[in-house]
C-alpha cells in the first residue's frame, strides 16, 4: 500500500467516523388536542329536577310564594300517573298560567334587554351571554306578537329548565 | 356451445341455485325472523291474587260468569248478589273464543304482587328483594317489543301502553334499567284512577291555551334555548319520550278524557255507585284502544285482594272484574283495526293461600292471605283470538304453562321472538293455546 492509498483510507475513515459518531439526542415533544365539552360558565346544570322539585318550583316562579300542600300532592299524583312527563310538565305549566294570581310580568316593555335578563333571572337563575341577549332581543323586536306569557311559557317548558 | 359460453351460464346457474331458494313470494331476499300472527295483543293482568278453588273450580259457584262455562251456575249467596249489567257477550262465554288452562302457575319467587306482576311482564322469576322504587332489572315485554320489532312495523310509543289501577311501584313497570333497553324502548304509561279524576281535572285538566300561531313563537323561543343547551339534556332520564306530533296525539288524548269525566255516569255502563277502580281500569283501557288501536297493551286489575280482610267483597270483586273482561273482549272485537286481529291473554299474578287467616268477614267467611303456598301458585291462563290462532273452545286441566311464559308468547304473536338476544328468557311459547 503507497502513501496516497493509506491517507485515502484514513480519510474515509475519519469521514465516516464524523458522520456516524456520537451526537445529542435532541427532545422531540408531540403535542395532541384533548376532546372537550365547552360550556358556558354557569350554565352547568347536570342534575334533573324531582317531580317534587319541579312542581314546586314551577309554581314559586309563576305565583312568587309556597306551593300549598295540598295541591302539590294532587300534582305529584297526577305527574306520577301519566308516562310521558314531559306533556304532564306542560299542562301543569299551562294550568298555572290559567290561574289568577301570577306574578309575572304583564307585557314586555320598552326595554327588551332588562325583560329577557329578568326572566332568565327568575326561570334558569342565570345571568343570558351576550349571545342570548342578541338572539332573544332582535326576535322580540321581530315578532310583536311575542307576549311576557308565551315569552315565560317557552322558558319554562325548555329543556334547561328542567335541570338544575 | 364454445367454452366462454358455457362456462358464463354455468356460472349464472350455480348463482342461481344458491339465491333463488332464498327469493320468498314477497320479494324479499330472505325470510324475516319471525312471522306475526296477530298485529294486537291485550294482556290483561287479572290481578290481587286470585285462588283457583273460587275461579276455575267454582266452588262458590261461577263467579266468573262471563268469562267461564259453568260447572255450578251462579247462585246468589249471603252478600254475594246479582247486580252485574248483562253479560257484554250475550249468551257465550269468553273460553269459548279461546283456549282455557286451568293450572297454570306461578312457580317461583315470593307471592307478592309486585313481584307477580314483574314476572308476567319480563319473563323472569324475580328470586330476590325487589327495590320497590326502581325500574324492573331485566327487560320488559315492552322493551323487547319496541326494540326488536320489525322496523317495517310501526314500533312507536303509541303502539305499546301499561295502564296500571294503581300508583305505587307500578309506574315503573313500563321500561327497564337493562344496558342497551329502558326508556327510549318503554311503553306509554296511564294510571287513569289517578289522573282522569276530579282532582286530576282541576290540578292538570283546564290548562291555558295557545293558538297555533302563538305555539311557533312559543317553539321559536324554546328552540333557540334547547340548542343552547343540547348536550346537558337527556331527554329518556324523565321518562318515556313521545315525538311532537305523538305528544300532541296524546294530550288531545287527556283533553277528551278530561271532557268525560265531567259528565256523571261517564262509562254508561250501568254500575253507579258500585262502579270499582279495576272497572274504571278497564273503561280507560278501551279508550286508550279505540283512540290508538295499540300493537301491544297490558293493563291490570287488584280489587280481588281485599280477600286479605274480606271474602265476600272478594267475590263481588271477581264477579265484576269477570264482566269487565268480556266487556273488554267486546270493545276489542267491535274497534276497527283490533276486530279479529287481536289475542287476549287473561292471568292472574298468583294465587292466594289454601288455609285461611284469622279475619272472619260480616258474612262469617274467613279471609285469605297469600304467602307462597302451593295453593298461591295456582292460577288459571285464557288465550282467546282469532280461530287460526288461537285453539277455540279448549281446555287444558292439566298442568301446564306458568308465568315466565306470556313474554316468549307474547313475542311469538307478535313475530320479535327470534330477535330476542338469547340468554333472556327461558320460558316457552304456550303452544297448547297457540296454533
Amino acid at each position: 500500500m503507497n502513501m496516497r492509498e493509506l491517507n485515502k483510507i484514513t480519510l474515509l475513515f475519519l469521514f465516516s467516523f464524523a458522520l456516524f459518531a456520537c451526537k445529542k439526542e435532541e427532545d422531540k415533544y408531540v403535542y395532541g388536542v384533548n376532546t372537550e365539552t365547552i360550556s358556558e360558565a354557569g350554565v352547568k346544570k347536570p342534575y334533573l329536577k324531582t317531580n317534587t322539585e319541579f312542581i314546586s318550583i314551577t309554581y314559586t316562579d309563576i305565583f312568587g310564594n309556597t306551593i300549598p300542600t295540598s295541591q302539590l300532592s294532587k300534582l305529584q299524583t297526577g305527574y306520577l300517573a301519566f308516562g310521558d312527563k314531559g306533556i304532564l310538565e306542560d299542562r301543569i305549566i299551562r294550568s298555572f298560567l290559567n290561574k289568577s294570581g301570577k306574578q309575572l310580568p304583564a307585557s314586555i316593555g320598552s326595554d327588551k334587554k332588562v325583560f329577557i335578563t329578568d326572566a332568565y333571572k327568575k326561570v334558569y337563575n342565570r345571568l343570558p351571554n351576550e349571545y342570548e341577549i342578541f338572539y332573544l332581543e332582535n326576535l322580540l323586536s321581530t315578532e310583536s306578537s311575542i307576549t311576557a306569557e308565551m315569552f315565560y311559557y317557552a322558558l319554562m317548558t325548555s329543556n334547561e329548565y328542567r335541570q338544575f | 356451445m364454445k367454452r366462454r359460453s358455457f362456462l358464463k351460464k354455468a356460472g349464472i346457474a350455480t348463482a342461481g341455485a344458491f339465491v333463488l331458494p332464498y327469493i320468498l313470494p314477497s320479494g324479499r331476499l330472505f325470510a324475516a325472523t319471525g312471522t306475526r300472527k296477530v298485529n294486537h295483543v291485550v294482556l290483561v293482568m287479572f290481578a290481587g291474587g286470585l285462588r283457583n278453588i273460587e275461579t276455575v273450580k267454582q266452588n262458590q259457584s261461577n263467579l266468573m260468569s262471563t268469562m267461564l262455562k259453568d260447572i255450578t251456575p251462579f247462585s246468589t249467596q249471603a252478600g254475594i248478589v246479582d247486580v252485574l249489567p248483562a253479560s257484554p257477550l250475550g249468551s257465550n262465554r269468553l273460553q269459548q273464543y279461546g283456549t282455557l288452562m286451568k293450572e297454570f302457575r306461578f312457580k317461583q319467587g315470593p307471592t307478592g304482587h309486585f313481584n307477580g306482576h314483574i314476572t308476567a311482564l319480563t319473563g323472569r322469576y324475580s328470586m330476590a328483594e325487589i327495590n320497590l322504587r326502581t325500574n324492573p332489572e331485566v327487560p320488559t315485554v315492552f322493551e323487547y317489543y319496541r326494540k326488536h320489532n320489525d322496523d317495517a312495523l310501526t314500533g312507536t310509543g303509541l303502539n305499546a301502553w301499561w295502564i296500571s289501577d294503581s300508583l305505587g311501584p307500578y309506574p315503573a313497570l313500563n321500561y327497564s334499567s337493562y344496558p342497551g333497553y329502558g326508556a327510549a324502548y318503554g311503553a306509554n304509561y296511564i294510571q287513569p284512577s289517578s289522573l282522569i279524576s276530579w282532582d286530576g281535572y282541576n290540578a292538570i285538566g283546564n290548562p291555558k291555551t295557545f293558538t297555533s300561531d302563538e305555539m311557533v313563537l312559543v317553539n321559536k323561543i324554546r328552540g333557540f334555548c334547547d340548542a343552547n343547551f343540547a348536550n346537558q339534556y337527556a331527554a329518556e332520564s324523565v321518562g318515556v319520550v313521545n315525538t311532537e306530533s305523538e305528544r300532541a296525539q296524546l294530550d288531545a288524548f287527556l283533553k277528551e278524557l278530561y271532557q268525560g269525566v265531567s259528565s256523571p255516569g261517564y262509562t254508561g255502563w250501568g254500575f253507579g255507585s258500585g262502579m270499582t277502580n279495576d272497572l274504571v281500569n278497564i273503561y280507560y283501557s278501551e279508550k286508550v284502544i279505540q283512540k290508538f288501536q295499540p300493537e301491544l297493551t297490558v293493563l291490570n286489575m287488584q280489587d280481588v285482594d281485599i280477600c286479605h280482610t274480606d271474602f265476600t267483597k272478594y267475590c263481588n270483586g271477581l264477579r265484576k272484574a269477570d264482566w269487565g273482561v268480556s266487556h273488554l273482549w267486546n270493545t276489542i272485537e267491535n274497534t276497527p283495526g283490533m276486530a279479529g286481529d287481536t289475542v287476549m291473554i287473561v292471568v292472574p299474578e298468583h294465587g292466594r293461600n289454601y288455609a285461611p287467616n284469622t279475619v272472619v268477614d260480616a258474612y262469617g267467611r274467613a279471609a285469605y292471605d297469600h304467602n307462597s303456598d302451593d295453593t298461591s301458585r295456582e292460577i288459571f291462563c285464557m288465550i282467546v283470538g282469532p280461530n287460526n290462532v288461537v285453539y277455540q273452545d279448549k281446555v287444558v286441566t292439566q298442568e301446564y304453562g306458568e308465568s315466565i311464559d306470556i313474554v316468549p308468547t307474547i313475542a311469538d304473536l307478535l313475530g320479535f321472538k327470534d330477535r330476542i338476544p338469547g340468554g333472556l328468557l327461558s320460558g316457552s311459547v304456550l303452544n297448547e293455546a297457540i296454533k
